[in-house]
């Protein structure tokens, strides 16, 4: 499984059809609009991931 | 195309999200920065919850400019809550400027706002009033597409309306547009919506970034990061702490200039903010 840079949703390497190649390397995403949206702003995706609580994932709310 | 925030989390100044930031809610009335209009001056309103008193809201709304009103800022410099929505209109043509068209709207312990446009109002306005159960029905107040898109939101909450969870929110936010989108083809209506809900019931937050052409660049809308936010000698940031003093803004622009306190919630998916202030992001899924 892939990461969607946009939206963090888990994407399957083979069912999406939504992709594209970014400085080399191939990224998946989960719909039209998240592949949109990262050609709008791909350097604001390509930045680390901002955690706000260490140890805390921000997506689910679980601890990592 | 209007502004707007909302927070859930511990206590703080309503005037730390409206009036203190660097890009506060009353700067975006006369210089939104995300916006090709910088203007959003017809009226303001802002929701807020006070549960040691009641479950339903307390909404102040006027139709004078957020940056002009005094009441506004003196009411935001001494009034605490740990969730409340703002929101300063910038009205569509053809929608009143009035008290009862400014957002937040609020029903029970809901409250709802909206950036953006319910393209073809007008042509599914009936149809969606004839949807209604008369006690949505009775309630709608004003003219808007907000608010009728509000009590679409009520009747297909249904009876989940006095106990909601954030998914709850979630749910309705998407049979909302579901439906609102089925009623639009019907109609023929060819140029896109663009709504951004966002609906609370003071403990849970559900919101949609969305526009009905995923090629189009859909109004902007960010969240913080989970932490507390604070506003010291012109200041303001977002600064990790213990659980209790934590909250999450969602708004429709970056309050702060630090870039990293901010993610925008992807197109076309919602976002749910619970009672623990864990957030989620998922797609809204095609009809």
């Amino acid at each position: 499984m892939a990461i969607d840079l946009v939206c963090g949703m888990e994407v399957n390497d083979y069912a999406s059809g939504y992709s594209v190649i970014y400085a080399g390397e191939r990224y998946l995403f989960c719909s039209e609009g998240c592949l949109a949206e990262f050609e709008r702003h791909p350097q604001e995706y390509m930045s680390p991931p901002v955690s706000c609580c260490p140890g805390r994932s921000e997506e689910d709310g679980s601890s990592v | 195309m209007c502004r707007f925030v909302g927070y859930l989390g511990s206590d703080i100044l309503i005037a730390d999200l409206i009036s203190r930031p660097a890009n506060s809610l009353i700067r975006q009335s006369y210089k939104a920065r995300e916006r090709s209009e910088p203007l959003n001056g017809d009226g303001f309103g802002v929701g807020w919850y006070a549960p040691d008193i009641t479950r339903e809201p307390c909404v102040f709304t006027s139709i004078t400019p957020a940056w002009s009103n005094r009441n506004f800022i003196n009411l935001a410099e001494h009034t605490r809550s740990g969730s409340f929505f703002s929101h300063i209109r910038a009205a569509s043509p053809g929608m009143g400027v009035s008290e009862v068209n400014c957002h937040p709207f609020r029903n029970g312990s809901l409250l709802w706002m909206h950036n953006g446009t319910v393209e073809g109002f007008q042509a599914i306005k009936r149809r969606l009033r004839n949807s209604l159960p008369d006690h949505i029905y009775d309630a709608i107040e004003g003219t808007t597409d907000s608010e009728h898109a509000f009590a679409l939101f009520l009747k297909l909450l249904g009876e989940k309306k006095e106990q909601t969870s954030a998914a709850d929110l979630a749910e309705g936010l998407v049979n909302t547009i579901w439906q609102l989108e089925e009623w639009a083809r019907e109609a023929e209506i060819l140029k896109p919506s663009v709504c951004n809900f966002a609906v609370t019931d003071g403990r849970a937050i559900a919101s949609v970034r969305y526009v009905s052409d995923p090629q189009i660049e859909p109004i902007s809308l960010y969240y913080s990061k989970r932490g507390k936010f604070q506003c010291c000698e012109g200041r303001s940031e977002i600064v990790e702490c213990c659980a209790e003093e934590s909250g999450v803004i969602i708004a429709s622009e970056r309050l702060t200039d630090k870039s990293g306190d901010w993610k925008r919630v992807a197109p076309n998916h919602v976002l749910t903010v619970d009672t623990h202030l864990n957030v989620k992001v998922r797609l809204i899924p095609e009809v």
